[in-house]
């Protein structure tokens, strides 16, 4: 043992030191191979949950090493021998919180029953956004909300099935989908708009898995028109026809949304101003310009009757004498559309513009607000200004899809009265 | 030698101390605790696994566990109950927040009524609309409230002991937190799970109390109870409203189950609105007993058993008829309740509520093997 004590009393040191490092590496490969080999395990299961219709490449960054995914199925349609309101309903949730999962996706698709379908029917309904034209018989609407991690991007859609729904002991012959998927923007309006069309997309693909199988008669929804990118300061080519100073529109900074490449079904542009509060004069303060051909235009009109905001459904509001009209407001801004159709590449189409004005306190309480007669003037003339520009401009979507024979339909005022 | 073994000590309690780190931490502990309040609350009844499914693999804890009487007691009615709670732990989406499982076994029927003179017998059906039967050789039935937040499923099984023991009635309520947006009731495997804790609580009171019933079969499935968007016209029921006829505008949808032989049924009657105006609603065996106690001991009436009638009207306005089954101790009870001011109510209505009575009565009493019900008599009310 004299040689420990010797020339080469580091020797023991070392061989210490080398097994505790063969010791530490061990632990940190087999600890990252556990780490990959979960990972793998819940990519697989994310793959494979809910007949596939989870969108798993958008998902793929949520997908945690450290624990595996919890994940609930259940519906007629994944299990034909249970009972269950659900067609088919799928949550898959993954890592802990005090509150709430990290993250967590859910699915549903539900076939309504006559009395749900009439109570829907009765409801006060607004045509809300969802980013992609729709076909007759189908509804939708994307949105967001704040979660502990990031946020949530939901998307609901309500789809006719006119050959009828297996799986309630009722008869039905439409069905709702719903899906929520996480989103890593730290705010609910931070959630941008390639977002909000995934699960859209999310929605319309499972309500295609649900109508083909339930033998529908209909056929499935397009998910390749109009897909629209993130807002920016800048138009994109199909929208540089918009130019708030040339429309005399508010004089604030203003942002736009729009079709990124043209596409013959449908097309979509909107701005809206970035400043706050409520001039005056009420300047326009945001704007959108739609259009749809062939079944989208059937769709866009059908639903917009649903709610009676279609040309023609509503007589203008009663003007004082000194042409003043009294608009009901509360969050929602007021606005004026005009609608107008004409014969495409696609088919024939809508064009519907519609303009918007910030008025009352912005607060959910309900308020009269009275717009003076020249205002409610100047809002008509602003509108048609708009379609105008719309129509002629060369890179926009009416010039672009050959839109000829263009009628105009009329005024629809938007607001409650 | 003395330093080695002093050494040999130390490296023994330093093992011990990691053992009992090692089975403190891991979770060994807890899940030993656990196992131990599984075996011993509620007298040792309950179905550990199907708990476990219902509440989650969760430190389970005990709360109110009282037992009194037995089943060959000739003085006091067997009457055991007991909850059991989940610790909240971090969500990581399956087995959200707080949950209970709530048992109460009761022996059938109760002995001691003087005694439960402020109180029911037996656990309340709270139920808005109708349970559904359980079927697959149970008589019981299964009831789901869905609200936000939480959701409740309440089972409740009646085993006919071996003759000259009475019954046994189970009632199993699990409550769970839940998920916004989430339907735990309307995943056939939960629900099914939520039901097992009953029947697998019955199947281990049987043997415990030697009751010696026959089971039925180990639930495969839970049918789904009524929502308020699923009613039906009158004219299309098939279940315990069926026979029972539409009133202009008071009456024009309502809510049913299946018939089975659960020994609690009912059928709500809706207006055009979607409003519950009547309800009508058949007690066999423990909840006949239970609801004459609560109509006619509780005030302090002699009852129909003492007095020999057979039906009549209630001091709310409310009808009753009774029929006789087979092998039970006392009759089925039915009653038909009007919502609304018993004042304004007229000779139409009260024939109305009798005739809906009387159809309800006759097709329920039938499918349980009971005698045909008696006719009840508008304007006999009790005092």
């Amino acid at each position: 043992m004299r040689w420990i004590r010797g020339r080469h009393a580091w020797l023991p040191h070392a061989i210490a030191g080398g097994a505790l490092a063969v010791v530490v590496a061990g632990a940190v490969a087999w600890f990252a191979v556990g780490r990959a080999q979960q990972r793998a395990a819940n990519l697989d299961q994310l793959d494979r949950a809910c007949a596939g219709l989870l969108p798993g490449e958008q998902l793929r960054g949520f997908v945690p090493g450290d624990g595996p995914g919890v994940l609930e199925e259940y519906g007629t349609m994944l299990d034909p021998g249970q009972e269950s309101r659900a067609l088919l309903n799928c949550t898959l949730a993954w890592g802990t919180g005090r509150w709430e999962p990290e993250h967590r996706v859910r699915i549903r698709a539900e076939a309504h029953i006559a009395a749900q379908a009439e109570e829907a029917g009765t409801e006060d309904r607004v045509i809300s956004g969802f980013p992609l034209p729709l076909p007759p018989g189908a509804t939708g609407s994307t949105g967001t909300e704040d979660r502990v991690e990031g946020s949530e991007v939901s998307a609901s859609l309500q789809v006719e099935c006119p050959g009828g729904l297996r799986g309630r002991s009722r008869p039905s012959r439409t069905f709702h989908v719903s899906v929520e998927l996480p989103s890593k923007a730290e705010y609910d309006h931070d959630v941008p708009a390639t977002e909000h069309l995934v699960a859209a997309r999310t929605a319309v693909a499972i309500a295609n898995w649900v109508t083909e199988r339930q033998e529908c008669g209909r056929k499935p929804i397009r998910t390749d028109a109009s897909p629209r990118p993130a807002e920016g300061p800048t138009p994109t080519e199909l929208c540089a026809w918009i130019d708030p100073e040339e429309l005399e529109f508010a004089r604030e900074e203003w942002e736009f949304s729009g079709d990124g490449t043209y596409n013959r079904r449908a097309g979509f542009c909107a701005g809206h101003s970035t400043g706050f509060g409520a001039p005056e004069d009420l300047p326009v303060s945001g704007m959108t310009a739609e259009s749809w051909s062939g079944e989208f235009a059937r769709g866009a009109y059908e639903r917009h009757t649903n709610v009676k905001t279609a040309p023609g459904q509503r007589a203008p509001s009663p003007a004082a004498p000194d042409g003043s009209v009294v608009i009901k407001t509360s969050a929602f801004s007021p606005k004026l559309a005009l609608w107008a159709e004409s014969v495409c590449d696609g088919g024939p189409s809508y064009h519907r513009v519609a303009v918007s004005v910030s008025i009352g306190s912005g607060n959910e309480e309900e308020e009269e607000v009275v717009v003076e007669g020249r205002v409610r003037k100047r809002l008509s003339a602003d509108v048609r200004a708009t379609l105008d520009r719309y129509l002629a401009a060369a890179d926009g979507w009416p010039q672009r899809a050959h839109c000829h024979g263009t009628k105009v339909l009329g005024e629809v005022e938007e607001w409650p009265r | 030698m003395k330093r080695w073994a002093s050494r040999g000590g130390a490296g023994a309690g330093a093992l011990v101390v990691l053992a009992g780190g090692v089975f403190w931490f891991g979770g060994g502990y807890d899940r030993w605790a656990t196992d131990r309040t599984l075996a011993t609350a509620c007298d040792g009844v309950l179905p550990a696994d199907e708990v476990r499914a219902a509440l989650g693999e969760r430190r389970l804890e005990a709360f109110s566990d009282r037992s009194e009487g037995s089943l060959d007691d000739t003085t006091t009615s067997l009457r055991v109950t007991c909850g059991i709670s989940r610790e909240t732990g971090e969500n990581n989406g399956e087995h959200v927040g707080e949950g209970t499982v709530t048992v109460t076994v009761n022996g059938v029927p109760t002995l001691d009524r003087e005694d439960r003179r402020y109180e029911s017998l037996y656990p309340e059906v709270r139920t808005s609309l109708a349970p559904v039967p359980l079927g697959q050789g149970w008589h019981g039935m299964f009831d789901a409230k869905d609200s936000g937040t939480e959701a409740t499923a309440t089972t409740a099984v009646l085993l006919d002991c071996a003759p000259g023991r009475g019954d046994l009635l189970i009632t199993v309520a699990v409550h769970v937190d839940k998920y916004l947006g989430d339907m735990p009731l309307d995943n056939p495997e939960r629900r099914t799970a939520f039901a097992r804790t009953a029947t697998g609580t019955a199947a281990n009171a049987s043997r415990r109390w030697n009751c010696d019933a026959d089971l039925g079969k180990a639930l495969k499935a839970v049918p789904l109870p009524v929502n308020k968007d699923e009613y039906v016209a009158p004219a299309d029921a098939e279940g315990t409203c069926s026979g029972i006829a539409a009133r202009g505008r008071t009456v024009t949808r309502v809510w049913e189950s299946e018939r089975g032989t659960a020994p609690y049924e009912k059928c709500v009657l809706g207006n055009t609105e979607g409003n519950a105006t009547h309800v009508v609603t058949a007690h066999y065996g423990p909840y006949a007993e239970g609801a004459r106690h609560d109509h006619f001991e509780r005030p302090g009436d002699p009852g129909p058993t003492a007095t020999g009638q057979r039906s009549g009207a209630l001091t709310d306005g409310s009808y009753w008829t009774t029929a006789d089954c087979p092998g039970s101790a006392g009759p089925a009870f039915f009653s038909f309740t009007a919502y609304g001011d018993e004042d304004t109510r007229t000779n139409a209505d009260r024939t109305y509520g009798l005739s809906a009575l009387k159809t309800f009565a006759e097709r329920s009493a039938k499918s349980h093997d009971c005698a045909a019900p008696a006719a009840t008599v508008p304007g006999r009310k009790q005092p």
